[in-house]
C-alpha cells in the first residue's frame, strides 16, 4: 500500500518543474491531477475490509518521534478519489479557461500544492500532518482567491478569509496541545483505540478547539463572512476549493476525529449547522450575481452538513459531501462558461444569462440536472444522501432539515426561473474543453451513485447493506414536488416581490467588524502609540544619556587624564629645565656643585 | 703644643676662605689668588703634620710651591689668552666659546 | 714668644685672606694675597722650616705676585665693583665645610717624635741626597711651564691689533 503516499506526492511535480516554460505547465498539471485520480481509484479498488496505515517518522526530538501517516480505508480512499476527480476536472478546464493568463504557472502551481495538501489532509492519521496540510489548504486558498491582483477586492477578500481560517488554526493547535496533554499521541488509530479522553477540561477544550477550526473552514456561523467575498478569486478556484473540496474539509476532518468530541459539543455544532443553513438560503434568496448565489447556496449546503455531522451522524454528512461536491462544481464550471459569454458585467447576471441567445444545449441540461440535484429532487443522488441525513434525525430537528430543504428549493426554481429564456432557446451543442467536464459532473448526478435503485442507498461506508426508508422516501418526494411546483406557480404568477428588496439580505459582517476588528485596530493603536511615546521615549533617553555620558567622559578624558600626562611632562620639563642650569657654562657654577657635591659626601660620611 | 694644634684650624680656615674667593668673585684673578691661597693652606698643614710626626712633609712643600709658581703662570698665561677671547675678565661672561 | 710670633702671623693672614674676600678692587686685592703669602712665611719660620720661609718669600712675593700684576695690568683693570660681589648663599657653603672639616680634627693625640726640624741644612741635605732625582724633574717642569705659558698667551703679529 506504499502507493498511497504517491497521491498527494505527484502533485508536487508541478512545482517542482514551475520552471518550464508556460506552455507545458498547464498540461504537466492536468497530467499529474489524473494520475493522481488514477492512483487513487486503483488503491480504492485493491484495499480490502481491513483499513492500512502507513507512516514515516518526519522529526525527532530527544524522547518522541513524530510521524507523517496515511492510512487507507473503506472511507478515505473514495473521498480521496472524489476529491481527485473533481480537480482532474476543474483541472482541464483550467487549461483553457487560462490559456490566455499571463499568471498561468502560479496558478497551476498553486492548484497542484492545494491538491497535494487536500489529499494529504484526507488521507492523513496523524494530528499534527493534518494541522499542516490543513494549514496548507487554508494558505493556497488565499492564495487562490488573491489571484486577480489587480483588483482591490480580491486581495481584501483573500486577506479576510485567510485571517478567519487563522482563528480556525488557533483553535486546532489548541485542540493539538490538549491532545497531546491528554494522550500523548497525535496518531488517530491509537486515539481511536484507547479510551476517550474523559478528563473534563481537555475533553472540551479539544472539542471547542477543534470546532473553531472547523467552523471556520467550513464557514459555519459566525465565521461564514469569508466563503462569499472569495467569490472575488476565478471561478474554476471557485468551483474546486470553494464548494467541493477545501470547505468540505472540514466536515472530514470532524469525521475522523468525531470520537474525541463531547456530545454536547456535536450537538452544539449541529445548531450552528442549522442557522447556517437557514441563513445561507435566506441570503440565496436575494442574490442576482450567479456566483454570489452559489456561494451563499455553499454556505447553507454546509450548513446542512454540519447539521447532518452534529444531529445525524458522519457518515451521512460524508455522504453529503461528495454529492454536493458534484453538482456544485458543476454548478460553478457551468456558471463560470456562461460568465465568460456575456459581454460586461452585468449587476443583474441571472437576467442577462438569460438573455444569451442561442445557448448550448448541453450546458443547459447540465444546469437543469446541477439544480434539481440542489434542490434534492427525487431521482438523483443529492435526494439520496438528504434521505440518509433525514432518516437519523428526528422531531424538531427533522422539521428544521424539511424546513431548509423547502428553502433551498426555492431559490433553486428561482435559479432556474430566472434563467429559463437561456434555457429553452439553447440550440447548440458544443463539446469542447469548457462542456466536457460539467456533462461528466452532470453524469455523477444521478442516484446510481449511491445504488442501483433510485430509493434506497448505500451507506457511504460500503457496509454492504442498503437501507431503504419507504415512509420517509414518500414523505420527502411529495414534500420536494410540491414545494418546487409552488415555487414556480409563485415565480410565474408573480406572487412573491419581496425578493427585489435587497435589504432583506442578513449581513453580519458590520457585527463582527464591531465586535472583533474594531477593538483589534484599537488595540494596535494603542500599542503603536505606547512603543512611539513610551518605549520611543525610553529609548531616546537612553541614548541621550549615553550621548551626555560619552561628553562627560570625554572631558573627564581631557583635563584629567590629558591633565595628568600633561603634569608629567611638565614636571619632567621643570626638572631638566632645573637640572641644565647645572651646565650653565660659567667657571663657577661648575664649582658650586663640585663643592655641594664633596659637601654631600663629607656628611654622608 | 697648644698654639700649633691651632694650626689645623688655621689652615681649614684658610683653605675655606680661598673656597668662598673661588666661588664668590668674578674677576679671573681673584679665582686664581683663591686657588693659591687653598695651595698655601695645604702647605702650611703638611708643614704642620710634618713637625709632628717626622715626615717628610717639608720636601714635599718644596716642590709644592715650584708646581705652584708653574701653575700660576700657566694659569695667568690662560687668563691673558681668555681676556683675549671674552674681551673680558669676568667668569660669568667666559660661558658660550664661539666660533673665532 | 714664637707662639706670640706665630698667633700673629696667622692672625695676620686670616685677616688679609678675609680682606681679599671682602675688597673692591682687584690691586687691594693683590696687596692683600702678598701680606698673606708673607704671613705663612712667617709661620713657616716659627715651625723651623727656615728654607720654607724664604722659599716662600721670594717665589710668592718675587714671582707669583708680580706675574698677577702684571696680568691685572695688562687685562684685568676695570673700574671698582660698587655692588658687592659676595652674598650670604656664597658664604654658606664654605662655612659649612670648615665646620665639617673642624668637626674632623682629632686634637687629642700629639706625638713627642724626635723630630729633625728641616732647616736650610736639612733640606739642602735631602734635597741632595734622597730627592734629587725630583729636584732635577723640577727644573725641567719649570722649563716646560715655561714654554706653556709662553706658548698659550704669544699673540701672532697679525692679530696684534693695537
Amino acid at each position: 500500500m506504499k502507493l498511497i503516499t504517491f497521491i498527494p506526492s505527484v502533485f508536487l511535480l508541478v512545482p517542482i518543474f514551475s520552471f518550464l516554460a508556460k506552455r507545458y505547465i498547464p498540461v504537466l498539471a492536468a497530467v499529474t491531477f489524473a494520475a493522481s485520480f488514477i492512483l487513487s481509484v486503483v488503491c480504492w479498488m485493491r484495499i480490502d475490509q481491513n483499513p492500512e496505515t502507513i507512516s514515516f517518522t518526519w522529526f525527532r526530538t530527544s524522547d518522541t518521534n513524530f510521524y507523517i501517516s496515511f492510512t487507507a480505508d473503506s472511507s478515505s480512499l473514495p473521498t480521496v478519489s472524489f476529491v481527485t476527480f473533481i480537480g482532474f476536472l476543474v483541472a482541464s478546464y483550467s487549461v483553457s479557461y487560462f490559456k490566455n493568463s499571463i499568471q498561468k504557472t502560479g496558478l497551476f502551481t498553486t492548484l497542484a500544492l492545494f491538491m497535494a495538501s487536500m489529499t494529504g489532509l484526507i488521507l492523513s492519521s496523524n494530528l499534527l500532518f493534518s494541522f499542516v496540510c490543513w494549514e496548507l489548504v487554508g494558505f493556497c486558498s488565499y492564495l487562490l482567491i488573491g489571484f486577480y491582483r489587480d483588483e482591490e477586492k480580491a486581495g481584501k477578500a483573500a486577506t479576510k478569509a485567510l485571517l478567519i481560517n487563522k482563528v480556525g488554526d488557533i483553535g486546532f493547535l489548541i485542540a493539538l496541545l490538549g491532545v497531546w496533554a491528554s494522550q500523548g499521541s497525535f496518531d488517530l488509530t491509537e486515539l481511536a483505540q484507547s479510551s476517550l479522553p474523559n478528563e473534563g477540561t481537555f475533553q472540551y477544550l479539544i472539542g471547542f478547539g477543534l470546532m473553531t477550526a472547523i467552523f471556520a473552514k467550513s464557514a459555519q456561523f459566525p465565521f461564514h463572512t469569508w466563503l462569499p467575498d472569495a467569490m472575488a478569486g476565478p471561478t474554476p478556484v471557485s468551483a474546486l476549493i470553494h464548494s467541493a473540496t477545501m470547505v468540505a474539509s472540514g466536515i472530514w476532518l470532524l469525521s475522523r476525529v468525531h470520537f474525541l468530541m463531547p456530545v454536547e459539543v456535536m450537538w452544539f455544532a449541529g445548531f450552528c449547522g442549522m442557522i447556517t443553513a437557514v441563513l445561507g438560503a435566506w441570503n440565496a434568496l436575494f442574490q442576482n450575481k450567479i456566483k454570489y448565489l452559489l456561494a451563499w447556496s455553499t454556505v447553507s449546503q454546509l450548513g446542512l452538513m454540519m447539521m447532518a455531522a452534529g444531529w445525524a451522524s458522519t457518515d451521512s454528512a460524508v455522504m453529503h459531501l461528495i454529492t454536493h461536491g458534484f453538482f456544485k462544481a458543476g454548478l460553478f464550471l457551468a456558471a463560470g462558461y456562461l460568465l465568460l459569454q456575456l459581454i460586461d458585467n452585468p449587476e443583474d447576471e441571472l437576467t442577462s444569462i438569460g438573455s444569451i441567445q442561442q445557448g448550448d444545449r448541453l450546458v443547459a441540461v447540465a444546469l437543469v440536472i446541477f439544480t434539481f440535484s440542489l434542490a434534492g429532487l427525487p431521482l438523483t443522488a443529492a435526494f439520496l444522501s438528504k434521505e440518509a441525513i433525514a432518516a437519523e434525525l428526528s422531531g424538531l430537528e427533522r422539521i428544521s432539515f424539511f424546513l431548509i430543504s423547502g428553502l433551498t428549493i426555492f431559490y433553486s426554481v428561482r435559479l432556474i426561473w430566472k434563467i429559463r429564456p437561456f434555457l429553452l432557446g439553447s440550440r447548440a451543442t458544443i463539446v469542447n474543453q469548457f462542456t466536457w467536464p460539467i456533462l461528466t459532473l452532470a453524469l455523477a448526478c444521478g442516484w446510481w451513485i449511491w445504488s442501483l435503485d433510485p430509493i434506497g442507498y448505500t451507506r457511504y461506508f460500503a457496509n454492504g447493506a442498503q437501507e431503504v426508508h419507504l415512509n420517509l422516501i414518500i414523505v420527502a418526494s411529495l414534500f420536494t414536488l410540491s414545494v418546487a411546483y409552488i415555487s414556480y406557480l409563485g415565480f410565474k404568477y408573480n406572487w412573491i416581490t419581496f425578493l427585489g428588496k435587497k435589504e432583506w439580505i442578513v449581513n453580519i459582517d458590520p457585527l463582527l467588524h464591531l465586535a472583533i476588528v474594531a477593538p483589534m485596530v484599537k488595540c494596535s493603536i494603542i500599542t503603536g502609540k505606547i512603543d512611539r511615546l513610551i518605549v520611543d521615549r525610553l529609548l531616546h533617553g537612553l541614548a541621550y544619556g549615553k550621548v551626555a555620558l560619552a561628553h562627560v567622559l570625554a572631558t573627564f578624558d581631557r583635563y584629567v587624564v590629558d591633565g595628568l600626562a600633561e603634569l608629567m611632562a611638565t614636571t619632567f620639563g621643570w626638572l631638566g629645565q632645573l637640572i641644565r642650569k647645572a651646565t650653565s657654562g660659567t667657571i663657577q657654577s661648575y664649582l658650586w656643585w663640585s663643592l655641594i657635591a664633596l659637601l654631600i659626601l663629607v656628611i654622608w660620611q | 703644643m697648644r698654639i700649633e694644634s691651632t694650626l689645623l684650624i688655621f689652615s681649614s680656615l684658610l683653605f675655606c676662605i680661598g673656597l668662598a674667593l673661588l666661588l664668590n668673585r668674578k674677576n679671573l684673578v681673584h679665582l686664581l689668588i683663591g686657588i693659591e691661597l687653598m695651595l698655601n693652606s695645604a702647605n702650611v698643614n703638611l708643614v704642620y703634620f710634618s713637625k709632628i710626626h717626622g715626615e717628610d712633609g717639608v720636601l714635599l712643600v718644596v716642590f709644592l710651591l715650584l708646581i705652584a709658581v708653574c701653575e700660576a703662570a700657566v694659569g695667568l698665561a690662560i687668563f691673558l689668552r681668555a681676556y683675549r677671547f671674552f674681551q673680558s675678565s669676568s667668569a660669568t661672561m667666559m660661558k658660550n666659546i664661539r666660533e673665532s | 714668644m714664637s707662639e706670640g710670633f706665630l698667633f700673629t702671623c696667622e692672625a695676620a693672614t686670616l685677616l688679609c685672606a678675609v680682606g681679599i674676600l671682602f675688597s673692591r678692587s682687584i690691586f687691594t686685592s693683590t696687596m692683600l694675597f702678598l701680606s698673606s703669602c708673607l704671613g705663612i712665611a712667617g709661620i713657616f719660620y716659627s715651625l723651623d722650616a727656615t728654607y720654607l720661609f724664604v722659599a716662600q718669600i721670594a717665589v710668592y712675593g718675587g714671582g707669583i705676585v708680580v706675574l698677577f700684576l702684571f696680568a691685572i695690568m695688562i687685562a684685568g683693570q676695570k673700574e671698582q665693583t660698587s655692588t658687592r660681589e659676595w652674598s650670604l648663599t656664597g658664604l654658606l657653603p664654605p662655612a659649612l665645610l670648615f665646620y665639617l672639616l673642624i668637626s674632623r680634627i682629632d686634637f687629642s693625640t700629639t706625638s713627642q717624635k724626635d723630630t729633625i726640624a728641616y732647616t736650610a741644612e736639612e733640606t739642602g741635605k735631602i734635597i741632595f741626597s734622597s730627592y734629587l732625582f725630583p729636584f732635577e724633574l723640577s727644573g725641567i717642569l719649570l722649563l716646560i711651564a715655561l714654554l706653556g705659558a709662553i706658548l698659550i698667551s704669544i699673540q701672532k703679529p697679525e692679530s696684534h691689533e693695537n
